[in-house]
């Protein structure tokens, strides 16, 4: 370890660490332009210059590849040091004027307008940054300085689309000024990773946290999307974690446990909708299904709780909800999914929140409010949130070409009256399916499965939640489609079924 | 010397690399501002802007090119501020080299009608003959010194002039010799 001053407060480094990175650590603020801590120093920028001392001679050097030395002593803001970097930030600011970057620098440094002729060719600092992790980190080299002096800037070889570009976008999510636009460096087209939790409303990096109440709330790498598992190169995410907790080796570990008892509650998965063409699914942007709307309209969601609907962006007025897409259709699935009418009241009821002038029309076939209170629900909806009911099973959907919106064909089945209407954004609320790895699971400990693909329950009457075989319970949507609360009762229930399996096992 | 250090930065300006800040973006504005003097379009605060920019470059530059880029500018101004200042003041050039700062003229007083500078100018821009007094017409000459030069010193009657008026030519252009 090394000691040195910085502003005059004692600060220790690690040997061959620079004056930048032991300032940072301790919370010194030094500005910066062409440093990343991934990348290795360039001292292009000049900006982070600090004026040091070191046996009794000053003198100014760039802090991000000056090393730290013993007794050193470093100031990051005499007053020949400000005035330099203001200097910088007035020269930059005359070449790119209207980089937010450099406005802002410009604000902290007292600079209103830059003295000098403006010369705003385009955004680019040329910092670099882009070229160097194309070159250090991705080991490409797509792009690169190109000319000499004040004919310096970035481009690819020969000025053409490069062929080795992968369009991984690194070089345009590390461009402070967002002069770097893709399609200059690559016919290629990049490919956004859609984030499965907002059902590819948006789009996550190839490390991410799952979801915002993930358990346990750690990152995971995409062994698919990650540069570094595809090229072996990047490994930029190692740099920026301080706990050191990156490991590229982990495997996927199988633990074998010795139990008495198993309860199944693998849950859910949504059924594709995009087997119902009549929908439109996948082809009229503003019909989106009834999760993504969820997301939507959730504050930790992609759009921060804001509905705007996909073609345009815009808050709907009018919302048209399908009941039963792929539920109590003999194409599909036979039976209710049993909790998509009241879901459907609950988006309704919240979009209503939301936006008061908001009206809601639900398309339902039968409505299923079973449960304590859950008509009153209803009726609240109607009279309170603007919400109606229409009975009916909608036969097709399709696009007003002007404005994306979805137009509606239905047949009201009470009077037989066939009909359409026009809504801004349509949500389709689909069938509930087992999960996906149901089928297996059940091969694996030797279930039936019913004629739906549920978990068999032989007894229902007076063991809803036995398996055929002595010791596996089944609870919640695995065994039949249910509600959270229905859930719940059963997931109490098969704790109890299966402590007193386990305590007979005892005896 | 203010076109020396223009010429100096000019040729900077190819040589710098354009990785550092200070010397691509620094070389380029200093160039600018003496650009803008040598044409005669200097401001006052243009000398002080000058000196910070030359100051900064100095210190922050990355390599040995770029701190020593500013020196013909910091040695100039410290040395020769009086022809900044005769330049952005009274628009004028001690030197006679900024050419829109200069005019040629022929003195009539002392013109012989030799015809000398009128055959060699480049430009035609002198008009007149045998016993007629050359007169140069401003809008076509190009200032290249041709006139200046070929004038015989014991005429000497081109005169280059800065910062002043050119004067009006004589009415009556016949040259009258046998003066004393």
């Amino acid at each position: 370890m090394v000691n040195l001053t910085i502003d005059g407060k004692a600060v220790t480094a690690e040997e061959g660490t620079y004056i930048l990175e032991a300032a940072k650590a301790n919370n010194i603020d030094i500005p910066t332009l062409c440093y990343h801590p991934a990348l290795e120093p360039f001292g292009a920028c000049r900006l982070c210059t600090v004026e040091i001392s070191s046996r009794g001679r000053k003198r100014l050097v760039t802090s991000c590849n000056y090393p730290v030395e013993e007794g050193l002593e470093v100031s990051t803001d005499s007053e020949e040091v400000i005035k330099g970097r203001s200097m910088i930030v007035e020269l930059l600011l005359a070449r790119c004027p209207n980089v937010p970057v450099l406005q802002e620098l410009a604000k902290e440094y007292g600079i209103e307008k830059p003295r000098f002729k403006l010369t705003p060719e385009d955004d680019c600092i040329l910092c670099g940054l882009c070229a160097r992790i194309c070159e250090e980190r991705m080991g490409v080299s797509a792009i690169n300085f190109v000319g000499r002096g004040l004919e310096r800037r970035i481009d690819t070889p020969f000025e053409v689309q490069s062929e080795v570009c992968m369009a991984c976008g690194a070089c345009a999510f590390v461009c402070p000024t967002g002069a770097i636009k893709l399609e200059d460096i690559t016919g290629k087209e990049p490919r956004p990773i859609p984030a499965e939790f907002n059902l590819g409303l948006n789009s996550r990096s190839a490390i991410y946290v799952p979801f915002p109440q993930a358990v346990p709330k750690v990152p995971v790498i995409d062994r698919e999307a990650c540069i570094h598992f595809l090229t072996g190169n990047c490994r930029t995410c190692e740099n920026f974690c301080q706990a050191k907790a990156i490991n590229y080796d982990q495997e996927d570990e199988i633990i074998e446990a010795d139990v008495g008892a198993i309860i199944l509650a693998s849950g859910f998965d949504l059924y594709d909708p995009s087997g119902l063409e009549e929908y439109g699914y996948g082809k009229i942007k503003n019909v989106i299904t009834a999760m993504q709307y969820e997301r939507m309209i959730s504050a930790s969601g992609p759009t921060e709780g804001h509905l705007k609907r996909p073609s345009d962006g815009k808050t709907p007025k009018t919302l048209g909800f399908i009941q039963c897409v792929g539920s109590r259709d003999t194409r599909h699935k036979l039976y209710c999914s049993s909790v998509c009418c009241m879901h459907a009241t609950k988006e309704a009821i919240l979009a209503n929140e939301h936006y008061p002038d908001l009206k809601s029309f639900i398309f339902y076939t039968d409505l299923r409010a079973v449960g304590k209170r859950f008509q009153e629900y209803v009726t609240r909806a109607q009279q309170e949130y603007d919400v109606t009911y229409i009975r009916s099973r909608p036969s097709k959907i399709t696009e007003n070409e002007e404005n994306g919106n979805p137009i509606i064909l239905y047949e009201e089945t009470t009077s037989r009256k066939r009909t359409s209407m026009e809504v801004d954004m349509v949500v389709l609320c689909q069938a509930l399916i087992p999960a996906g790895s149901h089928a297996e699971l059940s091969k694996i400990l030797n279930l039936k499965l019913d004629e739906y693909q549920f978990i068999d329950i032989p007894d229902r009457q007076f063991h809803p939640v036995d398996t055929e075989v002595p010791g596996i319970f089944a609870c919640g949507f695995c065994q039949a489609p249910q509600d959270i609360p229905d859930s719940v009762v059963q997931a109490s229930a098969a704790a109890a079924r299966a402590a007193e399996f386990l305590s007979k096992e005892e005896d | 010397m203010v076109d020396t250090a223009r010429y100096f930065l000019d040729f900077l300006s190819d040589e710098s690399c354009g990785k550092c800040v200070p010397c691509r973006e620094g070389i380029r504005q200093m160039l600018d501002i003496l650009t803008r003097i040598t044409e005669g379009k200097g401001g006052k605060a243009d000398i002080e802007l000058l000196e910070d920019v030359a100051t900064m470059v100095k210190n922050f530059a990355l390599c040995a090119l770029g701190t020593s880029a500013p020196n013909p500018v910091l040695s100039t101004l410290q040395y020769f501020r009086d022809e900044y200042l005769a330049h952005i003041e009274d628009k004028r050039c001690p030197a006679y080299v900024c050419k829109p700062l200069v005019s040629y003229y022929i003195d009539p007083a002392k013109c012989q009608a030799c015809m000398l500078c009128l055959r060699n100018c480049p430009v035609e821009a002198i008009s007149g003959g045998k016993n007629q007094i050359h007169v140069i017409d401003q809008e076509k000459c190009t200032k290249c010194n041709t006139c200046f030069e070929v004038c015989p010193p014991r005429f000497n009657a081109v005169r280059r002039l800065s910062g002043e008026p050119v004067p009006p030519p004589v009415k009556d252009r016949t040259l009258v010799r046998g003066k004393s």
